[in-house]
């Protein structure tokens, strides 16, 4: 295999990587964006996305039935944890909306371990999907590729909803002046928990294809919390382009880091993380 | 630097641009020593954008400032106030869970030096105790001194916040719109209380109230749209058309 | 004499009192459940010197925890450090590793803060299970507590629990009762103020990122002594003392017990390790119960036990009396 073969071989994991955690980037910074909330549960609603859909395929064997019914159940959860709980915080500060969130993703934890236990579990792909393709002169496994255009497909649906909707673009107006989107009669809490159970819900999606990908397992959410966070913030709190240019930085940092650099991926992640805190805190697509 | 006799603050060419909007376009101003000089000017005219620039709180995108000589031109805050340069500010910014009587005495531990030691019970340091009184009754919080800051009515908690300005004892005190949302009665003790504590100094106040500026400045400077459109005393402000036309008119 | 400072002599003296003749009245495992309720609160203490003091939410303070425990074991184990040497480089191997830490974390406040300390974490405990031949990975390690010398005196065996109790008490008392001392300070004294308005503490001529850099490194000291004593204690570590899990751990019990005032952590410390304890028989998945606890007081109750306690003092005794943090 060339050299070049290789290296486009390794930029698609990390794209692949990235598609997955701009999944989860772009729901966490719209309603941070909006809302000024921080999920810290986000990574939860990732974990729960991908047990549920364990379950349904385990049940029926259908992928796409797992693709729409797990993130709803997710999205439904989300909403749920909003009206119920966050809604009580709105207005007293960051530190309270993040000891909420962290103590519910402490308790979907253990919910998790109890309902499914906790070894990691074997999700039932899809035959069609567990083999590989030639590509590039070697083998590529399908289901990688299989997670891009699942995300592509997400991807082109949000920008089309974000960008050519009337929904959409309050919604980006919200992000941007919430004041104003209320004082233009907008119901603003019910927008609230539609924001807050899609961002749950793309969530969801990104466990259902992640899950088999990165391993289903109770910690699954607190192990990618933490790359999650970093795109979030280096992209630019609010930001979707900021978590889509993140998300890609940060899978292919992983990506070559795991080749070249095994004990120090994490290493490089964190000085990113901590530069772009030190010299552009807003992100490198955010606004101040 | 050279700077003007006489001149304890001297702003050349100051400018801050945020993106495109210049909130503070090629300020040239100085103020004297000892001067009561008051800056007024309509709502966005860059003045407190200006108190921002001079205490540190922005860098400035160009031009300079100098303090008694010294070029003091993007300074950090800290370092301004320890120089002799103190501000209020318009938005209430108290320690709101200490009492009256800390948020004072921080202040006077700063003045005297008393900053990361964590080895000694600050009691100990009997002379920064004795201090503190008598700006408290200056301010006239002596007796709800024990009263966390966040209890206290809004009239004295900007008495606190000019309390907080003045307790270091600077040489340049800057207050922004100290009396704002004040009744006329609380207006006119907070005109003594600042006349009182700036004795000696030199005051550069913010003030939309025309009765504040009468009574206290002996400078007035207009500014609009980030500039300084005139300065000259109370009265030439008053019957100068610009100013008027500034204002669209009003008072 | 106030019947206040009559009340407090009295409450100390019986509480100190207590405390000395405890091995004689209870079981052994009982007192070791009084020797972690001991070892948590210093860690919630000195966590809390950051959190309810300085209101610098920290995600990453098990690093600390887990690096005076790590320390402790390895000096044991490959220096043959005796105890009161091993527990100091505990908390002095944490403070420089605050050092390090505190250098880009007193930049910031709030999310960034929180964020940053969480991703320090997640470096501390990667590095610890790729360096397996030095940690023992999951596996962890294991050790004999050593015993504690005294210059002059000798050497005392460590391995009765009563022996090794009274060493924790001193120990943990005495780091407590600095920490109470701490907060009458100047630095004590900034440290509020940064957490009630940091940019006025600016203003008024104070350099902000020093003062919580150095607070910063105080409390990773105190977290890490106690964590050096959890793993003498333990004569075990391993990763999992490490994870975000064990720093949430942390925050719980500074949260709980009432990070607005003074002595709440150790409240929630107690209360907590108790609970675990009492808990644990009856159902494997205590963890859901703490999480509710945890979220009924972030909605209801965000002062924690202790402010519970000290409202309905407050309404008992009908005292006009103003509850300010510590």
């Amino acid at each position: 295999m060339q050299i070049v073969d290789m290296m486009a071989i390794q930029i698609l994991h990390g794209l692949v990587y990235g598609a997955v955690l701009f999944l989860l980037a772009s729901g966490l910074t719209l309603i941070f964006g909006m809302m000024d909330v921080l999920n810290f549960a986000h990574g939860a609603y990732y974990m729960l996305g991908a047990y549920f859909s364990f379950s349904v395929l385990a049940w029926t064997g259908q992928l796409w039935l797992s693709l729409i019914f797990a993130p709803l159940g997710v999205g439904l959860i989300g909403v749920f944890v909003e009206r119920v709980f966050l809604r009580k915080l709105y207005g007293f500060g960051h530190v309270p909306q993040l000891l909420l969130t962290f103590g519910i993703a402490y308790i979907l934890e253990d919910v998790v371990k109890i309902l499914w236990g906790t070894e990691p579990l074997k999700v039932k792909i899809p035959a069609l999907l567990s083999g590989s393709l030639s590509l590039l002169g070697g083998s590529y496994p399908t289901y990688r590729l299989f997670i891009l255009v699942v995300s592509l497909l997400v991807f082109a649906f949000l920008f089309l909803i974000l960008f050519k909707t009337r929904i959409g673009i309050i919604v980006r107006a919200a992000v941007s002046k919430k004041e104003m989107v209320a004082a233009l009669g907008f119901n603003v809490p019910v927008i609230f928990s539609l924001l807050f159970g899609v961002g749950s819900w793309l969530a969801g999606i990104a466990g259902v294809i992640g899950g088999p990908y990165l391993i289903t397992h109770p910690g699954m959410g607190g192990a990618i919390l933490v790359d999650l966070f970093v795109v979030v913030v280096v992209g630019g709190l609010g930001s979707i382009q900021g978590a889509m240019l993140a998300a890609i930085l940060i899978g292919e940092l992983q990506s070559f880091g795991v080749l070249f650099l095994p004990q120090f991926s994490l290493f490089l992640e964190f000085l990113l993380l901590a530069a772009v805190l030190i010299l552009k805190p807003e992100g490198l697509l955010g606004e101040k | 630097m050279k700077m003007e006799d006489g001149m304890i603050l001297e702003m050349v060419d100051l400018s801050k641009h945020f993106g495109n909007l210049m909130a503070v376009n090629g300020v040239s101003l100085s103020i004297g020593q000892g001067q009561r000089h008051a800056i007024i000017g309509p709502n966005g005219a860059g003045k407190t954008t200006l108190f921002n620039l001079l205490s540190g709180r922005f860098k400035p995108t160009q031009g300079q400032i100098l303090f008694q000589g010294r070029d003091i031109t993007g300074m950090s805050p800290y370092r301004i106030s320890r120089l002799g340069i103190a501000r209020s500010f318009q938005i209430i910014n108290v320690f709101p869970q200490l009492s009256v009587f800390e948020n004072i005495h921080t202040v006077l531990m700063s003045k005297h030096h008393i900053r990361f030691n964590f080895l000694k019970n600050l009691k100990r340091w009997e002379n920064v105790t004795e201090e503190t009184f008598p700006i408290l009754e200056q301010i006239g919080l002596l007796e709800k001194k024990d009263v966390p800051a966040g209890f206290l009515s809004y009239g004295e908690q900007r008495g606190l916040e000019v309390g907080l300005t003045i307790a270091s004892d600077p040489e340049l005190i800057l207050l922004d719109e100290p009396t704002a949302g004040m009744s006329m009665d609380e207006t006119r003790q907070a005109i003594k209380l600042i006349d009182r504590v700036t004795k000696g100094k030199t005051l550069v106040i913010i003030e939309h109230d025309m009765e504040v500026i009468f009574s206290l400045a002996d400078v007035v400077t207009v500014m609009q749209y980030g500039k300084v459109v005139t300065t000259g005393s109370p009265d030439e402000i008053r019957k100068d058309q610009r100013v008027k036309e500034a204002y669209l008119g009003d008072y | 004499m106030s019947p206040n400072r009559i009340w407090n002599i009295l409450f100390f003296a019986g509480l100190f009192l207590l405390l000395a003749v405890l091995p004689k009245l209870v079981s052994e495992f009982r007192l070791s459940l009084v020797i972690t309720m001991l070892i948590y609160s210093l860690v919630a203490i000195g966590y809390n010197i950051l959190f309810g003091q300085g209101g610098l939410l920290s995600f990453g303070h098990a690093a600390y925890f887990g690096i005076g425990a790590y320390t402790a074991v390895l000096v044991y184990k490959h220096f043959g450090f005796s105890l009161l040497p091993g527990i100091l480089a505990g908390g002095i191997c944490g403070a420089l590793l605050g050092v390090l830490f505190g250098f880009f974390l007193a930049r910031l406040r709030g999310l960034p803060f929180a964020l940053l300390s969480m991703a320090f974490n997640a470096l501390i405990y990667a590095a610890a299970e790729k360096w397996r031949p030095l940690t023992g990975g999951e596996d962890g390690l294991a050790m004999k507590r050593p015993n504690l010398s005294i210059p002059g005196l000798g050497s005392i065996d460590m391995f009765p629990t009563a022996n090794f109790y009274y060493f924790v008490v001193i120990i943990v008392v005495l780091c407590i009762l600095y920490c109470w001392f701490f907060t009458k300070t100047p630095l004590g004294r900034l440290n509020n103020c940064m957490r009630e308005n940091e940019e006025r503490t600016g203003f008024i001529g104070y350099n902000t990122y020093v003062t919580k850099f150095l607070v910063y490194i105080i409390a990773a000291f105190f977290c890490s002594v106690a964590g050096a004593l959890a793993s003498s204690f333990q004569e075990f570590v391993s990763t999992a003392i490490i994870n975000l899990d064990k720093g949430g751990e942390i925050l719980f019990l500074a949260f709980v017990g009432g990070r607005g005032i003074f002595w709440g952590p150790i409240l929630g410390a107690c209360f907590l390790t108790y609970l675990n304890d009492a808990l644990s028989t009856l159902t494997e998945h205590w963890a859901i119960i703490q999480g509710a606890i945890f979220i009924l007081l972030v909605i209801y109750a965000p002062d924690g036990l202790a402010g519970l306690i000290l409202q309905t003092k407050n309404r008992l005794f009908s005292r006009d009396n103003i509850e300010k943090g510590s």
